[in-house]
């Protein structure tokens, strides 16, 4: 298993064992593809029911779609919460493409989890 | 179908950001200095160099996606202070224009429906505030119907005017020789380079990566081409329907222009077209300066407050409050001083300076990744410095081009710097403390 989904695994259950994170789920149900831009590795977190119902491998297309792109070091990074989302996009490392409320939202994630 | 809805979608953010209701107060003061052919002239040359502009900050876009425009492009061609100078600076630009914006549609309405410009400011700013803190978005179909109504209307009444008035190019022509002071061209030019200003915000709006290769480069030039010939239309109509002293000092030439086009009706078309521009631009900036502010909140460039969210809605709600607050108390100031074309012309002065910095960006980026010999790019290449310089220039001379409102302008264009000066200071002296200690204080969440 790679690091990168060992990552995306311990923070799913961060996730769904947060109660604050759950009322920022509330009907809010996209399909979050993290697309690691090396080794094309592709992840697709299924949000439902308040929580990470699942992290899969490859792209799961939907009609709520947010798509998450970067290198492997820095996805690692972002979801183990050594950096900071906002400032990885600011500085151009990571590219989000998702509507203004799905960014907030996603960004949100680490603002409650990690307090950063 | 959804590549075209996408191309659409793209194209009709960057013509709705570019007309306001401040662009009828910008055809006015064109047409204050120069006449009819001599407007053409200058928005034909603006079109012109916004298509460069556009080329370059489409490149800027496919180099970052999604980033958030400015912040990114000048950290990364020039330096982390600058970058945040000229984020200041536009911030300020937003806030001016805003309330610039306020005070022209609250003047359509007094004139209109006689309500108070006060309450006219309050009602549609404290109405959007609630509607964005309560995290309502405008649905994307409804945006490509309203814009493109928007567009078409103009166009069409531009063309109206045009055989109601019986156009005819070359009396046009002599007419303009005749009466143009052409050597005013460089001062219209800034003001013209105005009406295009917002085909910048569809950069952070890509659907996905494709998106930033040609769908966003394609659809900045293709809005700024759409809006030219509109623009073209509406300015030839504006010299035959009304005389050139009309314009003096008349900051919503849209009212007269439609009432000897429709008669005494034409006062409700300008209404609705001045209201359809205004919600086209308004919600847009509101909202693009709020995720500003919180994001560079968010990279500790401002106190945590700003970066408060609401958790149900997933909006930044500080930040809203702060720009809706903002724009309330300068457009309050604009109403109370009579002070619109003193801000309408620094921001003019303000974008350009901006302008200019990206494409400084892009050049320099350039230089370190390509070294392209082909010699479209080279002449692209030649154009795009060229404009580095030409554009302050510009700027400077939009801020002379009143001679009523000269000091005005001048004095509070040195504020608008010196203020962006200390608040890039304190900001990046927050920052450094911030990373130094480490603390990282977690932001209060509202349920």
């Amino acid at each position: 298993m790679s690091t990168l989904r060992n990552t995306l695994d311990s923070f799913k259950d961060l996730v769904n064992n947060n109660e604050k994170v759950k009322l920022l789920f509330k009907n809010w149900n996209p399909n979050i593809v993290i697309e690691e831009s090396l080794e094309n590795q592709k992840f697709t977190m299924v949000i439902k029911d308040q929580g990470i119902q699942n992290v899969l491998e490859g792209a799961m297309p939907s009609d709520h779609q947010i798509s998450i792109e970067a290198e492997e070091d820095v996805l690692i990074e972002v979801f183990s919460g050594e950096s900071n989302p906002a400032e990885v996009v600011l500085d151009g490392q990571m590219a989000v493409y998702g509507s203004d409320s799905d960014q907030i939202k996603l960004d949100a994630i680490s603002l409650i989890i990690w307090g950063m | 179908m959804k590549r075209f809805f996408e191309v659409i979608f793209y194209t009709t953010v960057c013509i709705g950001m570019a007309i306001s209701t401040s662009s009828f107060t910008v055809i006015s003061g064109i047409f204050e200095n120069i006449s009819g052919l001599g407007a053409t002239i200058t928005v034909l040359v603006a079109v012109v160099l916004c298509l460069i502009i556009a080329s370059s900050v489409g490149k800027l876009a496919t180099m970052f996606p999604s980033s958030p425009g400015i912040r990114t492009y000048i950290k990364k061609g020039i330096s982390e202070k600058w970058s945040v100078f000229f984020v200041f600076s536009y911030l300020i630009f937003i806030i001016m224009i805003g309330s610039v914006e306020c005070y022209l549609f609250s003047s359509i309405t007094y004139s209109v429906l006689g309500l108070s410009p006060y309450l006219t400011s309050f009602l549609l700013l404290g109405s959007l505030v609630l509607v964005n803190l309560y995290g309502f978005n405008i649905p994307k179909n409804v945006q490509i119907i309203s814009t493109s109504t928007l567009v078409i209307a103009l166009a069409f009444f531009g063309a109206f005017g045009l055989a109601k008035f019986n156009y005819q190019f070359p009396e046009f022509i002599n007419k303009g020789l005749a009466t143009s002071n052409l050597s005013m061209i460089p001062i219209g030019l800034a003001m013209a380079i105005f009406l295009f200003v917002g085909f910048e915000w569809v950069t952070p709006l890509g659907f996905n990566r494709e998106a930033y290769s040609r769908k966003i480069p394609r659809s900045m030039n293709a809005a700024i081409l759409i809006n030219g010939l509109m623009y073209l239309l509406l300015i030839s109509a504006f010299a035959m329907a009304m005389p050139s002293e009309s314009f003096l000092g008349n900051t919503t030439p849209q009212i007269q222009f439609f009432k000897e086009l429709f008669g005494p009706a034409g006062h409700w078309i300008a209404f609705v077209i001045s209201f359809m521009a205004i919600i086209s631009t308004f919600n847009a900036g509101i909202m693009g300066a709020a995720r500003i502010i919180y994001a560079i909140s968010r990279e500790g460039l401002l106190p945590n407050w700003f970066s408060k969210i609401s958790i149900e809605r997933g909006v930044p709600s500080n930040s809203i409050l702060a720009v809706g607050v903002s724009v309330m108390v300068v457009s309050t100031f604009v109403i109370y001083a009579n002070f619109e074309l003193v801000f309408a012309a620094v921001g003019s002065a303000i974008i350009c300076f901006v302008y200019s910095v990206l494409l400084l960006s892009l050049i320099k980026l350039d230089n370190k990744e390509t070294s392209s010999t082909a010699k479209g790019i080279q002449l692209l290449k030649k154009a795009q410095f060229s404009l580095v310089i030409i554009l302050p220039l510009v700027g400077l001379l939009c801020l002379i081009s009143i001679e009523e409102i000269l000091l005005e302008t001048v004095v509070s264009f040195f504020l608008v710097a010196s203020f962006s000066f200390f608040l890039m200071n304190w900001a990046i002296a927050k920052k450094e403390t911030k990373q130094v200690n480490k603390k990282r204080k977690k932001p209060q969440l509202v349920s």
